[in-house]
């Protein structure tokens, strides 16, 4: 800078800059005018400058976004699955409740945000305020915002609300469902894509729906379904592939679907069986009774929010974006 | 003169259609539902899946890619991993095959030593030599760093049956080396924070962008495979898939970490490679596009427009000349302060570098870092520098085509140091 002021240039410039402004006054405006101009213009440059020069967020993003540090820990396999894009910070401590049978009441909630019972079974009788809870066995009486987890069994009691849950056998209620799906395929009789007025793809394996559609009682669909519209499947009727529905598909009693189903609503009557995923965009609703993958291949039930009956059996997570509700079988 | 006038007026409607819509982005990426249909799906019949990497010259940071996905959380017992070695006159081999040994049963290299150059003849090959039972590929460049749940992320939407190709996040990895680099990682964000997830929300046409991205096999086979004489295989994918019925599903937590350009003249090879062979898709499927009855009107819209974007630099510029000709040659009238006025809205604020700035703003936000944000301003380098390259791809394009010139495509240089070889 100081070598700047004793640039004879600069005292140049100046002495013509000033020698024109006496000349001419009205120099003086235009060049006030577009030196505060400049000046107006400059002023989202500065913080630019300054965050190009001592860059205060530079580090790339997190990715991905969610990682428990304590990787000894069981929750550490499971935490990452149901990580919540959304979330960025990583979660906190973990409480670990050691005895073989525990039953939280309000009392006995620990202050954690992630618990795990290392013990046998675990009963939650009470809300708990946790974000992650795992345990071996998990008996879900009370509901809870906390994202649940069991190795082997998940019971969930009539009444109760919940946010996800993750086991290898998930039951609504407490007593067995029944799986009725086989009985059913072999009384199926095979569909045309004709008879449903459906357009065929190149593949010969995905026919397309473009008006509201039944499929009757008792039909065998051997191809993928898509649905413009809304899709109902009749009671009994069997689909080898999976079904896609731009608006809501309804699975009336007894049907058996193979594939996934992905929809914006999804509503299962009694007694269905889904081998696949089943996915609602918004709102999904199964009745009493149903069932969903198996053990050898486990699914995954997802919607913003699910109601589903007691009764009910899933293999594999219970997921939704804003609430299960389990309710009881005459709701 | 009326000619002229009449042409500045396209061009207005235009560019003034292409900022409308990415207003339209914006406002839904700020404030309405998000559709996240497929995510955290962790548990599922899970696809068996075939992954190529490609790679031409890649000892720098193969050997990173394939052990980020050897560590994937994916069943082992339904994934290969192909790492395609095209020509590679480094130690790309060497490295693959030391991983090929660690992981016989896992990664099954594939060395190319003949054919057709160009990453798309090699996924070709490749794909042949894909195990036959493969329901979906998965295509990631050397570069790429996938996280550990990734893949899982990426396949989910298969569960869709209309589903023909997916496509996940990139993220950029050496976002603090320079000021390139940084508003690079603006833009990504705006591309997809904002761009694809809106279009995803929207149910309007998401695009495949050749990496990061899962093929349905039966799809890609429906379609005749990749196709061998483009520069851009994966938007031409886009839109081969799209025209015979099959969707694009873009999934934002799917996240996996690139290197982007970290001087000016490989940044500026980058963007002639993407603009050359960006339209030369679009001269082949705008037709096609608005005469395909599988698209609804608005995916139709989103899509020719997807197809022109590259076109909107050269016609800035185009309107730009075409203002300043009626300038001199007529007197100045409201017409031309009003189009002077739109296109410098359009160039700064509305169109940016490939995204417009209230977007990239927006996705920036979106993602937390707000901060970074006070460097939007200087964006405008990034956008002069691409409106003038991307202009200069396009004549290239043309006369490639009149000259009846083969395609030549300059690979991407690498910056990252040799940091992983299996040991």
């Amino acid at each position: 800078m100081n070598a700047l002021f004793k640039t004879p240039a600069l005292y140049l410039t100046c002495a013509i800059f000033l020698g024109l402004f006496v000349a001419e006054p009205e120099l003086l405006d235009a060049f006030a005018g577009l030196l505060i101009s400049f000046a107006i213009l400059s002023v989202p440059l500065y913080p630019a400058w300054k965050e190009l020069k001592q860059p205060q967020d530079a580090k790339s993003l997190a990715v991905p976004r969610g990682n428990l540090a304590d990787p000894s820990n069981d929750i550490a396999e499971w935490l990452p699955q149901f990580w919540d894009g959304a979330d960025t910070a990583p979660p906190a401590g973990v409480s670990v409740l050691p005895s073989e049978t525990t039953h939280l009441s309000k009392a006995s909630t620990p202050a954690a945000d992630h618990w795990v019972h290392r013990g046998v079974a675990l009963f939650l009788d009470a809300p708990a305020q946790a974000k992650i809870l795992h345990a071996k066995k998990l008996f879900v009486e009370a509901s809870t915002p906390a994202w649940l987890h069991a190795k082997e069994i998940a019971q969930l009691k009539e009444g109760v609300t919940l946010q996800r849950v993750q086991a290898p056998s998930i039951l609504t209620g407490f007593s067995t469902p029944r799986n009725t799906g086989d009985s059913h395929a072999r009384a199926a009789q095979p569909t045309t894509a004709k008879s449903l007025d459906a357009t065929v793809d190149s593949t010969g394996s995905r026919w397309g729906l473009r008006k509201p559609t039944v499929v009757a009682s008792r039909s065998k669909v051997v191809a993928d379904l898509v649905a413009q519209k809304d899709l109902r499947i009749g009671a009994g009727s069997v689909i080898l592939g999976g079904i896609k529905g731009y608006e809501t598909v309804y699975l009336e009693p007894d049907t058996w679907v193979l594939g996934n189903i992905v929809a914006r609503n999804i509503h299962i009557a009694q007694h269905c069986y889904v081998g696949g995923a089943v996915l609602a965009e918004e709102h999904l609703t199964i009745a009493e009774r149903c069932c969903f993958g198996d053990p050898e291949r486990p699914t995954t039930i997802s919607a913003d929010t699910v109601d589903i009956q007691a009764h009910s059996e899933v293999y594999g997570a219970l997921l939704s974006r804003n609430r299960i509700s389990v309710l009881p079988v005459n709701s | 003169m009326t000619v002229a006038t009449w042409m500045l007026g396209i061009l207005m409607a235009v560019l003034f259609l292409y900022g409308v819509r990415h207003y339209i982005f914006t406002l839904n990426r700020l404030f309405y539902k998000q559709k996240r249909t497929f995510e955290g799906v962790q548990t599922l019949q899970w696809p068996r899946l075939t992954i190529f990497i490609a790679a031409h010259n890649e000892e720098a940071v193969v050997g990173t890619c394939i052990e980020a996905l050897v560590q994937s959380d994916y069943p082992k017992d339904r994934l290969v991993i192909i790492p395609v070695n095209d020509r590679s006159k480094d130690r790309t081999k060497e490295i693959c095959d030391q991983w090929a040994a660690k992981f016989p049963e896992l990664v099954k290299p594939f060395h190319r030593t003949e054919g057709r150059a160009g990453k798309p003849a090699a996924l070709m090959d490749a794909a042949a030599r894909a195990p036959q039972d493969t329901e979906v590929f998965v295509i990631f460049d050397a570069d790429y760093n996938p996280s550990k749940g990734l893949l899982k992320q990426i396949v989910a939407p298969f569960c869709d049956p209309e589903v023909g190709v997916t496509m996940g996040r990139v993220v950029p990895m050496n976002v603090s080396k320079n000021f390139l680099t940084r508003i690079l990682d603006m833009e990504r964000s705006a591309g997809y924070q904002g761009d694809q997830q809106a279009r995803q929300n929207l149910a309007a046409a998401p695009q495949f962008g050749g990496t990061v991205g899962g093929i349905r096999a039966k799809a890609l086979r429906a379609v005749g495979g990749f196709r061998e004489d483009v520069l851009a295989e994966d938007t031409d994918l886009t839109f081969r898939l799209m025209t015979h019925g099959w969707k694009v599903s873009y999934v934002n937590t799917a996240e996996c970490y690139e290197e982007v350009p970290e001087t000016w003249p490989v940044r500026v090879k980058q963007l002639m490679r993407w603009a050359k062979g960006h339209n030369q898709v679009m001269f082949s499927y705008l037709r096609p596009t608005l005469t395909n009855p599988h698209l609804t009107w608005r995916q139709r819209l989103d899509s020719i427009m997807l197809l022109g974007c590259y076109t909107v630099a050269p016609l800035t510029l185009l309107g730009w000349v075409l203002l300043l000709l009626l300038y001199f040659v007529s007197p100045p009238n409201l017409w031309i302060w009003a189009s002077a006025g739109v296109l410098g809205m359009v160039a700064y604020g509305g169109l940016g570098n490939l995204a417009a700035f209230y977007q990239t703003a927006a996705a920036v936000h979106l993602d937390g870092n707000s901060k970074r944000l006070r460097l939007l301003p200087f964006n405008f380098i990034g956008y002069v520098v691409s409106a003038v390259t991307i202009t200069r791809g396009t004549v290239n394009l043309v006369k490639d085509v009149v000259l009846k010139r083969e395609l030549v495509w300059d690979k991407t240089i690498r910056f990252r140091k040799n940091e992983s070889q299996s040991s």
